[in-house]
C-alpha cells in the first residue's frame, strides 16, 4: 500500500463522490412514494442523522490521533484476532459484492435507456477493468481523480436553472407527508443515499495532520444534501405530485426536457457523465475492501483487487433483472447502514475501554 | 495518473462504435397520425399514419396502417418502407376527434415510458381525420410535418392554442387538481390551420373552445403576459394591446359547501384600433369604453366557467388553488373536479387604457 498523504480538502470530493449514485436519478420518485405530499422536507432530518454519525467518526479521528481504525481494533484484546480476520474477511467481500451491485444497477439502467443492444456484460467488464486500475494506483490518485471528475459533473447542476420558468409553487400544495406509504421504510431508504461517507473512517492514515480535517467531510456531507434538496424541489415544483409518483427516473425526464435549438437529448450525454461520479463511488468501496482484505491475506495489490473483483463479479452474476438487482442491492445497503451505524460506535467503545485500562 | 485518465478516456469513448446506427438506414419517424376507426370490418382498431422526410428526394413519405395497439404498429408500419423507422426524433402526434373522444392516455403512456421518445413531443387533436391531414398534397408546402410543428409552435406564442406536449398532457392528467388541454388543428381548403382548445375530462376529449375565446382562456391561466385581444360586436370593433397584466385568484371557503373564487385581472394597454361610435378623445367616452372591454371580458369569461361546470371539468386549475386552502381530507372528500358546481367565480376586469395611438 501507498503510504503517501492527501491533503484533507480533497475528503470533500471523496465524501461527496462516493455518497452519491444512480440513487439521484430516482430520488425524488423515492421520496414522493414513501413520504408523499412535501416529502422532500424528510431530506432534512435523514441528512442531520447522518451528520451525527460523520461525528462520530470525526471523534475515533481525533481519539487515535490519525491513526488506523485496524490497529486500534488489534491492539485492543490480547487474542482479538480470531474474531477480527474472519469479520475483516466477511466485510472485505461484502462490500466488493456491494460495489458490483452498485455498477450493475447503474449499468443495467445505461443500457436500457441508451444502448438497449449491447450486451450488459460490456459494460459491467469495462467498469471492472477502470475500476481495478484506480484502485491499484492508490489512495492518492484516487483522491485526484475524484476531484477531477467532480469538476467535470458538478457544473450540471446549473441545468436547473432551465426550469425556473415552469417551475410553481402551487405544485406543492399545503399538504404535508399526506399519502405517504411504509414512512420508516422510506426513511431507512433514503438514508441509504447518503450512505458513503463510511469511507472515511478507512482513510485516517493517509490523510495529512491538519486542523479541522474533518470540517471537509462536512462540507461534501453538506453539498450532497443541497444537491438532494434542489433536485427533489425542483421535480415537485416541476411534475404534479401524481406524475412524480408515476416516474421511475424522474431526474432523467426532467434532463430529457432540456432542449436548446442547437442540441437537445442532452440527458444521454449527463447520465453517461454521471458514470464518473459513480466509478469514484465503486471505486471507493472496493478500496476499502481491499484494505480490509490485506490486514487478513498478505498478496499483492494487485492480486488482491483483482481476486476482490472477480469475487463480487460472480457473486452477483445471477442477478440480472432490474427487480433482482434492486431488491439484492436494497438488502446489501441495508446491511451497509448496520455497518456505518454499529462499526463507528463499536471503535469508539474500543477507544473508550482501552483509555479507562490506561487510567486505571 | 495520466496513464489512468488516458485508459479511462480510452474506454469511455470505445463504446460509443458498438451501438451503431447509420443516418441513412433508418426511417425518422417525424409525425404520428392516430384515428379510431369506427366503421367497416376494422370497427374499433386503430388507424395509424406515420410521416417520415426522405433525404434523397427532399419530401415526405406517408405510410399508413390499421392495428390493435398502438405498439404493433410499428411492426406493420416497418414492412412498407426499406427505412428502418425510429421514433426518437418524432416531434408531433396528432390524434383524430373521434379516438379523444374516446380516450388517450394508453396512447400517451406508451410515448412516456418509451425511453427513445422525448416528454417534449408535442400534442394535438385533429378535427379532420389525420391521415388525409398528413397525405394530402399541399402544393404550398414543401414538407406538411415540419408546417405542422412550426404552426403548433407559432400559434402557442401567439396564445390561440395551448403549447402541449407529452410531459404537461401527462403532468395535468394525473394530477387531481387540473384537467390537460390540447390545441385543436383541422384542414381547411388551403392548408392546415389552428382551431382553439380541445378541454379534457381525464383523457377523454369533452368540449372545445373557439380560438377567439382561447386567448381569455390563457389569460385566466395566466400563460397570456401580453399581446393583442379583440372585443367586438354588432356595433363596435376594439383592438386592444396590453403590455402589463396582472391575474390573481383568491378562493375563500364559505360556511356550508359554498366555495368563492374570485378571479380578478389588471390590464394597462394602448387601443390600436377602434371601430365604433364613441369619441375616444374625450376622456369620458374613453372611460366608457373601458367599462365596455371589461364587461365584454368578463362575460366571456363566464361563458367558459359555465361551459366547464356543465361537463364538470377544470381545465384551469382551479382546484389547485383550492387545494392550498383545505386540509388534505376535505379535499379527498370534495371529489374535484366533480363539485365544480360548488364554486362561485366572481370575474373582475379592470382595464386602464394609456394611450389611444398616433393620430387623434
Amino acid at each position: 500500500m501507498q503510504t503517501e498523504k492527501f491533503k484533507p480538502f480533497y475528503l470533500f470530493f471523496i465524501t461527496y463522490m462516493t455518497q452519491t449514485g444512480i440513487v439521484l436519478f430516482m430520488l425524488p420518485n423515492m421520496i414522493a412514494n414513501y413520504f408523499g405530499y412535501n416529502g422532500w422536507l424528510m431530506i432534512i432530518p435523514i441528512s442531520v442523522f447522518a451528520m451525527i454519525q460523520i461525528g462520530l467518526i470525526a471523534g475515533i479521528y481525533y481519539f487515535n490521533k490519525g491513526s488506523s481504525i485496524f490497529q486500534t481494533i488489534e491492539t485492543s484484546f490480547s487474542k482479538v484476532n480470531i474474531i477480527a480476520k474472519p469479520l475483516y474477511l466477511c466485510l472485505s467481500i461484502f462490500w466488493s459484492v456491494l460495489s458490483i451491485t452498485v455498477a450493475k444497477q447503474y449499468v443495467h439502467v445505461m443500457k436500457f435507456l441508451y444502448f438497449p443492444q449491447t450486451n450488459i456484460q460490456w459494460f459491467v467488464l469495462l467498469t471492472l477493468i477502470l475500476t481495478y486500475y484506480l484502485v491499484t494506483s492508490g489512495i492518492v490518485t484516487i483522491a485526484h481523480v475524484s476531484t477531477l471528475f467532480f469538476f467535470l459533473s458538478a457544473p450540471m447542476i446549473f441545468l436547473l436553472i432551465y426550469f425556473v420558468p415552469d417551475f410553481s409553487f402551487l405544485q406543492f400544495s399545503t399538504f404535508v407527508f399526506n399519502e405517504h406509504n411504509d414512512f420508516y421504510g422510506g426513511m431507512i431508504e433514503l438514508y441509504t443515499a447518503f450512505l458513503g461517507f463510511e469511507v472515511t473512517l478507512f482513510l485516517f492514515p493517509y490523510i495529512k495532520k491538519e486542523k479541522k480535517v474533518f470540517k471537509y467531510v462536512f462540507l461534501g456531507h453538506l453539498y450532497t444534501t443541497l444537491l438532494y434538496l434542489s433536485v427533489t424541489i425542483f421535480c415537485y415544483g416541476f411534475n404534479s405530485f401524481q406524475q412524480l409518483n408515476y416516474q421511475v427516473y424522474p431526474v432523467i425526464n426532467l434532463l430529457q426536457y432540456i432542449e436548446f435549438d442547437f442540441i437537445e437529448r442532452l440527458d444521454s450525454v449527463f447520465f453517461i457523465l454521471f458514470y464518473l461520479k459513480l466509478l469514484i463511488t465503486i471505486t471507493m468501496y472496493i478500496w476499502i475492501s481491499l484494505v480490509t482484505f490485506k490486514r487478513v491475506v498478505k498478496w499483492s495489490v494487485q492480486r488482491s483487487a483483482f481476486v476482490l473483483l472477480v469475487v463480487g463479479y460472480l457473486v452477483t452474476l445471477p442477478f440480472v433483472t432490474k427487480n433482482e438487482l434492486t431488491s439484492l442491492l436494497s438488502l446489501l445497503a441495508k446491511v451497509q447502514i448496520l455497518i456505518s451505524i454499529f462499526l463507528p460506535l463499536l471503535v469508539l467503545t474500543i477507544i473508550f475501554l482501552k483509555r479507562r485500562r490506561k487510567h486505571v | 495518473m495520466s496513464r489512468i485518465l488516458l485508459i479511462i478516456l480510452i474506454l469511455l469513448v470505445l463504446p460509443g462504435c458498438r451501438d451503431q446506427k447509420i443516418v441513412e438506414e433508418l426511417g425518422f419517424i417525424h409525425t404520428i397520425g392516430y384515428e379510431l376507426i369506427e366503421e367497416g370490418e376494422n370497427s374499433g382498431k386503430l388507424e395509424v399514419t406515420i410521416s417520415l422526410p426522405v433525404a434523397e428526394t427532399l419530401k415526405q413519405q406517408t405510410i399508413t396502417t390499421v392495428v390493435e395497439t398502438s405498439k404493433e404498429s410499428r411492426i406493420f408500419l416497418s414492412k412498407k418502407t426499406d427505412k428502418n423507422l425510429v421514433s426518437g426524433q418524432v416531434r408531433s402526434i396528432l390524434i383524430g376527434e373521434k379516438l379523444a373522444e374516446k380516450g388517450v392516455w394508453d396512447l400517451i403512456d406508451t410515448f412516456y415510458r418509451d425511453p427513445v421518445s422525448r416528454p417534449t413531443v408535442k400534442l394535438s387533436i385533429v378535427k379532420s381525420n389525420p391521415k388525409q391531414l398528413l397525405s394530402k398534397d399541399y402544393p404550398e408546402y414543401k414538407m406538411v410535418d415540419t408546417v405542422i410543428e412550426n404552426l403548433l409552435k407559432k400559434e402557442a406564442r401567439l396564445n390561440t392554442i395551448p403549447e402541449m406536449d407529452i410531459h404537461k398532457f401527462a403532468k395535468d392528467y394525473l394530477d387531481d387538481a387540473i384537467d390537460p388541454i390540447a390545441p385543436i388543428i383541422l384542414q381547411s381548403e388551403d392548408g392546415i390551420m389552428s382551431d382553439g382548445i380541445g378541454l379534457f375530462s381525464g383523457d377523454q376529449l369533452k368540449t372545445t373552445i373557439p380560438a377567439i375565446q382561447a386567448r381569455i382562456f390563457f389569460l385566466l391561466t395566466g400563460e397570456f403576459k401580453e399581446g393583442d385581444l379583440l372585443i367586438k360586436n354588432e356595433e363596435e370593433k376594439v383592438l386592444f394591446s396590453f403590455l402589463t397584466n396582472k391575474r390573481s385568484i383568491d378562493v375563500t371557503l364559505g360556511d356550508k359547501e359554498e366555495i368563492d373564487a374570485k378571479l380578478s385581472i389588471d390590464f394597462k394597454g394602448f387601443l390600436l384600433e377602434y371601430q365604433g361610435n364613441k369619441d375616444i378623445t374625450n376622456e369620458k367616452e374613453i372611460e366608457a369604453l373601458e367599462n365596455y372591454i371589461q364587461e365584454n371580458i368578463e362575460n366571456q369569461i363566464r361563458d367558459i366557467l359555465e361551459t366547464m361546470k356543465e361537463h364538470q371539468i377544470d381545465n384551469l386549475g382551479l382546484g389547485k388553488y383550492l387545494k392550498q386552502k383545505m386540509d388534505y381530507q376535505t379535499w379527498k372528500n370534495l371529489d374535484w373536479p366533480k363539485t365544480i358546481d360548488r364554486v362561485n367565480v366572481t370575474p373582475s376586469v379592470t382595464v386602464k387604457i394609456i394611450d389611444t395611438g398616433m393620430v387623434k
